[in-house]
């Protein structure tokens, strides 16, 4: 079963504005990292009849922003577990609602988070489906359903 | 009125308290990290209500509704999750919750929970 890019960006865009308040628009643009500053990514896995993952990549000042309204603190108030926690929750409800979308029977994995400057966060036998570019005042951030290469067709 | 959320992540939790505050701002709000620590809760003082997420460390949210039940308490109870699919939301209310609210959601979607147990 194969999601469509507009599934994986309502998703995206009732997260976005339902709990966290914050306008977003679709990029004209790829994602880029700036590497010289902290970079995290989210990630949630789903097992079952259907396996894949969704990658939320987000410069760390978005991340502290989304958190920001999780928490109703101002960005620099919170510190660094709240930020996590807010990616965490976040992925997590892309991925829940993802897996909403899929029939069978599924798990979601709790979320992981990976930070740094230049990195990459891979899922082995999986590909990409589905990647969207947004801008969230200003700041990009990307979010990526990947589907496990043995049922990409399926 | 004493609720008590459960949620492993403390955004959630924030989230999930002010919606309440604005709705009932008289309710006592206690909060636990997993179902493990909210079974212990319950044990010791049983709330009027529980909200409480489905995907947690320890014990899930729906492990934790069964333990309840097993032990005959019948605490009212709703699931807040991101879990949608259809047989989530039948095993949910098999095991005795009274709604599955789906995150995200709206704080009218909230308040119109509320309102319909309170």
């Amino acid at each position: 079963m194969q999601l469509s890019e507009n599934d994986l960006r309502e998703v995206v865009e009732s997260v976005w504005s339902a709990m966290l308040g914050l306008e977003l628009v679709p990029a004209d643009h790829g994602y880029a990292r700036d590497v010289e500053s902290r970079n995290l990514t989210g990630t949630v896995q789903i097992t079952g009849e259907w396996q894949g993952a969704v990658m939320v990549d987000l410069p760390e000042k978005l991340a502290r922003d989304a958190a920001s309204a999780m928490f109703g603190m101002e960005p620099d108030e919170l510190g660094e577990d709240e930020v996590l926690d807010a990616l965490g929750e976040v992925a997590n409800m892309i991925g829940g609602n993802v897996k909403g979308l899929i029939e069978g029977e599924c798990k979601l994995s709790l979320p992981t988070i990976a930070e740094g400057g230049d990195f990459r966060v891979a899922v082995p036998g999986s590909s990409t489906s589905v990647l969207l570019v947004f801008d969230c005042e200003g700041k990009p951030f990307q979010v990526k359903l990947l589907v496990r290469e043995d049922q990409a067709a399926a | 009125m004493r609720i008590l959320i459960v949620d492993d992540s403390k955004a959630m939790r924030m989230i999930v308290k002010r919606h309440v505050g604005q709705a009932m701002p008289e309710a006592e709000l206690v909060e636990a990290e997993n179902g493990a620590q909210a079974l212990e809760m319950v044990r010791a003082d049983t709330p009027d209500l529980v909200l409480c997420d489905w995907n947690m460390p320890e014990m899930t949210g729906i492990q934790f509704l069964r333990a309840l039940r097993e032990e005959g308490r019948e605490v009212p109870f709703g699931f807040v999750t991101s879990e949608t699919q259809p047989q989530m939301r039948e095993q949910a209310i098999a095991a005795g919750a009274m709604f599955c609210l789906a995150k995200p959601f709206t704080a009218e979607a909230f308040q119109d929970i509320l309102a319909s147990i309170s």
